[in-house]
């Protein structure tokens, strides 16, 4: 099978892309052709470069069309499917943010979510039937954590590993102020921290306990660590084997919307460390969570697609008019950025940079003029 | 002939531009029994420019009823929502400037394109691989009848105008035409959306004004109105149009380039020395024989006419139609990423943060001072 993976991008090590990266290696694994594709201008330093999965630069001379498009972010998914009038797709979408939102297209066959709250949410807002969206929930290459750390009586060692945090984040510091309560020392990991790593197998196993969620919580589970879920602004439970499939079903996450945590709530969670429950929770993630379980189903649904696909007359017309719904869809963004570029209403690029250089220098000034006066 | 014309907006603004050119031509088409009909993805589309000219606006391009024999594009994006939307309809494309919003799409159901000047059809052609008989020039047109009052010119000029969007009492190019001006004893008003004081009735106040500083449609309402006109740049004014020069002005769009070097007081006053009435009268003739919006729209009946009889006879394959929309979607999709990716936590800056940094700017300053004074 020829099987073409679309992602926003392919230059860093985000959750979709470690999917991309992993799907791409089992599927050459078991024999089929896997090709990449992104629309991102930044495609210097390419994720897969370091797995030989080649990536496509010009989508529409393709010498050889993939049987099925896997596509991930609508807006390499459609520019895919435009590009390649004879390839049936499916949609999986990570999260729900705008670039993960459905787009339509005659030609996209099953949407995938990747937790049951997501699956209702595109359910309700797209007036989706349930036979086209499925649940697939994510799974992690557990052979790549050897190392399962045995955890000590009580916990000396933490990580808050989470892209967004850095080290001034209102939530580092709750959680920080919460571990020092138990004597646990806390490290941040991340790009927010300006340290991300590309090989959690080897750092993650060091820890007692992890905070994080989504694919890096898998990540640690798997690795032996006692997890706490984060969410945007705060933190859910310890998950343990009571949880779990709670968990699971949610995707490791806590809502993005929760009350924000405080430090009497985190430390409560900190003192249900517990290092039996946590190796039961390693021992059913490890079981249950396997990667090659996902690329099964996967290619199940491909399979299932591509006949569907045969015996399906292409309706062009339709196309045309699905491509034009789509292209309304992102119109008002274009037309808002080519208006903010343009001379009446331009911001500097730099404004971020320098608010916060502006704020230090008050601070400075401030205390300078008080030590005067 | 059924006509859906795009446009990027079609909010209510000053007279000129495309808003002003799509008000003319519905209006031309409606005159000569045709229907018109708008449609625009414009978010902000509240005061509709249309509105009073009874043009009906599509809103669901899908599902309309009254499906057009021909779509007008302008602007790539409504342009191209709008030929995908409606697969069985030919269209032209009407290009207006050089900017990015004015960038040829490329799909089968497109059958011509249109300029405003030779210089914007050559760059298109290299630009897009076009064949010569895929473009056609159009001159811009105004309807003559609006400006019935043609000023009589004194033998000296007294009053100026700059009419422009982009002029406003700081800006550079406004300031030395109002000290040439000032030198030669003439009196400057400037009117425009940046110096806050839009008009919809330029055929009233345009004749009260000698000498306008202009360009494209907003210099041919002043030629029409007998006002010596010197055409406007962003940087730098051309020279004033007469009939020598009025064919190469009007295949120029009456623009001169964006980039030609900025203009002195010296320059201008060389120029307003040459002011003739006996010359701009002529051009103001020449205007009104030959700038006439009507032969505009002739021209784009005939080109309608042609793109419905080569599509009934030869339509396009739809499956090149989709793939060209891929090509479309390769091109736009980098920019939507570099928005998508700004808007995100990790480069948001909230639009109330520029107001931010000048009240942080200013408060540094203050307390700096109050600093300087203690130590």
């Amino acid at each position: 099978m020829k099987v073409l993976i679309t992602n926003t991008r392919l230059d860093r090590r985000g959750g979709s892309e470690v999917v991309v990266q992993l799907l791409a290696r089992h599927l050459q694994a078991r024999g089929h052709t896997v090709m990449a594709y992104t629309g991102h201008p930044n495609e210097v330093r390419r994720l897969l470069d370091l797995d030989s999965v080649p990536v496509v630069n010009d989508i529409k001379n393709l010498t050889f069309a993939p049987d099925i498009i896997h596509g991930q972010h609508h807006l390499d998914t459609m520019s895919a499917i435009a590009a390649l009038p004879e390839s049936p797709a499916l949609f999986h979408s990570h999260g729900g943010v705008w670039k993960d939102a459905l787009p339509f297209h005659p030609r996209i066959y099953k949407y995938l979510a990747i937790s049951r709250f997501m699956a209702e949410r595109h359910q309700i807002e797209c007036n989706l039937s349930p036979s086209q969206i499925e649940v697939l929930l994510n799974g992690i290459d557990v052979s790549k954590f050897h190392t399962v750390r045995e955890l000590p009586p009580h916990p000396k060692k933490a990580l808050l590993y989470n892209r967004i945090f850095h080290l001034e984040h209102p939530l580092t510091k709750t959680i920080r102020n919460a571990c020092a309560r138990h004597n646990i020392n806390l490290d941040v990991i991340g790009l927010a921290a300006g340290n991300k790593i590309d090989k959690p197998e080897e750092v993650l196993p060091s820890y007692d306990i992890v905070f994080a969620s989504g694919l890096s919580a898998m990540d640690a589970i798997a690795s032996g660590c006692a997890v706490i879920s984060i969410g945007r602004t705060s933190c859910g439970a310890m998950v343990t084997p009571d949880n779990f499939d709670h968990y699971r079903e949610a995707n490791f996450l806590t809502p993005a919307n929760s009350n924000p945590a405080t430090t009497e709530k985190i430390s409560g969670e900190l003192a249900r460390f517990s290092p039996e429950s946590s190796q039961t929770v390693t021992r059913r993630l490890r079981e249950e969570a396997d990667f090659n379980s996902v690329v099964d189903r996967l290619v199940d649904i491909y399979e299932s697609i591509i006949t569907q696909h045969q015996s399906t007359n292409p309706d062009y017309e339709k196309e045309s008019v699905a491509l034009s719904a789509y292209l309304r869809m992102i119109t008002p963004l274009i037309k808002v950025t080519d208006r903010s570029l343009n001379w009446d209403t331009r911001l500097p690029t730099d404004t971020f940079d320098s608010l916060c250089e502006l704020r230090s220098r008050i601070a400075r000034v401030k205390t300078k003029l008080d030590d005067v006066l | 002939m059924k006509v859906l014309i795009t446009n990027a907006s079609l909010e209510r603004r000053a007279r000129g531009g495309t808003q002003g050119f799509i008000q003319d031509l519905a209006r031309s088409l409606q005159k000569r029994g045709h229907s018109v009909m708008a449609y625009t993805s414009d978010p902000t589309q509240s005061r509709r420019l249309l509105h009073e000219d009874k043009i009906p606006v599509a809103t669901d391009l899908e599902n309309l009823e009254f499906v057009p024999d021909v779509i007008h594009g302008q602007h790539h994006l409504d342009a191209m929502s709008a030929i995908t939307a409606l697969p069985n309809v030919p269209a032209i494309y009407h290009s207006h400037g050089s900017i990015w919003k004015e960038c040829l799409p490329l799909h089968p159901q497109i059958y011509q394109y249109v300029t405003v000047s030779r210089f914007q059809a050559e760059r298109h052609l290299v630009e897009s691989n076009l064949s010569a008989k895929n473009i056609t020039v159009i001159p811009n047109g105004i309807e003559i009848a609006r400006f019935p009052t043609v000023r009589d010119l004194p033998d000296r000029p007294k009053t100026a105008l700059v009419y422009n969007r982009a002029a406003h009492k700081e800006h550079a190019l406004t300031q030395t035409i109002e000290t040439a001006c000032r030198e030669l004893g003439i009196k400057t008003d400037i009117i425009g959306l940046s110096s806050g004081n839009t008009i919809d009735n330029p055929e009233e106040v345009l004749p009260t004004y000698d000498v306008v500083f202009a360009s494209g449609l907003s210099a041919m309402d002043a030629i029409a109105c007998g006002c010596a006109v010197s055409i406007l740049g962003r940087e730098s004014c051309g020279s004033l149009v007469t009939d020598e020069n009025f064919d190469r002005f009007r295949e120029a769009n009456f623009t001169i380039p964006a980039n030609a070097t900025p203009t002195t007081v010296a320059d201008i006053t060389r120029e307003l020395s040459r002011y003739s009435a006996d010359a701009t009268r002529k051009a103001t003739a020449r205007m009104r024989c030959e700038g006439d919006f009507e032969t505009v729209v002739d021209q784009l009946v005939d080109i309608y006419e042609k793109a419905i009889t080569m599509h009934r006879e030869n339509p396009p394959d739809p499956r090149l139609g989709i793939l060209a929309v891929g090509d479309y979607l390769q091109t736009i999709v980098p920019l939507v990423k570099v928005v998508d990716d700004y808007l995100t936590w990790e480069a948001r800056v909230p639009l109330s943060t520029q107001k931010e940094l000048i009240d942080l700017q200013e408060q540094l300053i203050l307390i700096e001072e109050k600093l300087k004074k203690h130590q």
